[in-house]
């Protein structure tokens, strides 16, 4: 389940990273999976998620000229942040206007039809348990327990000291499992 | 740091609980052929983007231009005026109004074609003037015309004229004649001489006397006036 994040040791390794040496390709190979899986982590609905991708790589595309080699992934994940909250806004303008309300969550709901039926009853509780969580304590959450993302590779997408993202996992998995346990508990009565 | 997920087996049923939720969950997996696609796109949008920003650029100057043309427009006309009537308002308002109302500018005749008509005095005019002033309810404050002294021309025209009166109207000719004759000590070279000299050859008819006289420098100084014919006819008779 941990995933090998090799790209990141690169990225983050001091000197690696010579502006002129990434091209486009180079950077949506690398990371375009990453994208889609920090975009879901900030809540973005799963239906959008490949247009929000989209919309990233515009950006990266029109940006990278400027990108001053330092922390790629997290210069990544800052556009992928603003996109995400933009793609929020707009959310919520359309449902003033159209009466509908988007989806909270992706939930991860990308296995099987099979797999998701069975595991329907614990991706609602997870995705209503996320949900109710912090911005900032649910995408550290997601990242480290659901993504498997390290600590390190964490801090530098965030842009924190790493115990900073220590502190709010260690509050993040506070929140999950109060939450839980009163949503198991609420069921069961 | 352990991952809660591999807690599953935790004394504490909560820590349990959400440890089996979160195994149920997976990372997000993104398909081949979405990578493929969107890869496309953002590199057709790319090529299109040059294109794209030169017509919103051009899309946006004429908006602008359309935006400035009406807004100059209305401007001129509506929004101007106002401000320059204000602007002349909030002078005079600052002004401090003088005693006595400036006299109007009065027409004064140049020849002796319009002079057949009186010109007013200068003070009946300013009375004519600012009588209408006087009776206007809202006291609306105009600017004052500072009319400049009556000109040499305007008095030597009264003069020209005053004599005509004389000799046509009143018949006194021996009193146009010496009108005439001060004309032409005070102004030698006035502008009116040609009429005066006409007016002075028509008084020395009717005073029997000289008339040929003027007749013959009306000539020398006019050999193509408009009165030669006058002149020549007096000096034919003699």
């Amino acid at each position: 389940m941990h995933r090998v994040v090799g790209s990141f040791d690169e990225a983050l390794a001091p000197g690696s990273l010579a502006p002129d040496a990434w091209d486009f390709a180079t950077v949506y190979d690398t990371w375009f999976d990453d994208v889609l899986r920090w975009m879901a982590a900030m809540g973005a609905p799963c239906a959008d998620l490949e247009d929000l991708a989209q919309e990233v790589f515009l950006v990266v595309e029109r940006k990278l000229d400027d990108f001053d080699g330092r922390n790629l992934p997290g210069w990544i994940y800052g556009i992928a942040r603003k996109v995400v909250a933009s793609h929020r806004r707009r959310g919520w303008i359309r449902s003033l206007f159209l009466r509908r309300v988007e989806e909270a969550s992706s939930l991860y709901v990308s296995a099987t039809p099979v797999v998701l039926l069975e595991r329907k009853q614990a991706w609602q509780i997870v995705g209503s348990v996320l949900a109710k969580m912090s911005d900032k304590r649910r995408r550290v959450f997601v990242l480290f327990e659901i993504e498997g993302y390290r600590g390190e590779e964490i801090a530098a997408l965030e842009g924190v000291p790493l115990k900073t993202i220590w502190t709010r996992l260690h509050h993040a998995r506070k929140d999950f499992v109060t939450l839980a346990s009163e949503y198991e508990q609420k069921e069961q009565g | 740091m352990e991952r809660l997920r591999h807690l599953a087996a935790s004394d504490d049923p909560k820590v349990s609980f959400a440890a089996r939720l979160l195994k149920t969950t997976e990372p997000h997996r993104v398909s081949p052929h979405a990578r493929a696609r969107i890869r496309a796109e953002v590199l057709r949008q790319a090529r299109r983007r040059p294109k794209t920003v030169l017509r919103s650029t051009v899309l946006l100057m004429l908006l602008l231009l359309g935006v400035l043309g009406t807004a100059s427009a209305k401007w001129g006309r509506t929004l101007a005026p106002r401000l320059a009537e204000w602007v002349r308002n909030g002078r005079q308002t600052q002004r401090v109004p003088s005693a006595a109302p400036t006299p109007a500018r009065v027409q004064q005749p140049l020849g002796l074609a319009v002079a057949a008509i009186p010109p007013p005095p200068i003070e009946k005019a300013a009375e004519q003037v600012a009588a209408p002033a006087a009776v206007e309810r809202k006291p609306v404050v105009r600017p004052k015309r500072v009319l400049p002294k009556p000109s040499l021309a305007t008095e030597e025209a009264q003069r020209v004229s005053a004599a005509f009166l004389l000799l046509r109207r009143d018949h006194n000719a021996s009193a146009a004649s010496e009108l005439l004759d001060q004309y032409f000590r005070e102004h030698p070279a006035g502008k009116l001489t040609e009429e005066a000299l006409a007016l002075r050859i028509e008084a020395a008819m009717a005073l029997g006397a000289d008339a040929e006289r003027f007749a013959h420098l009306y000539l020398a100084q006019f050999p193509a006036g408009r009165f030669r014919e006058l002149a020549q006819r007096i000096l034919s008779r003699h």
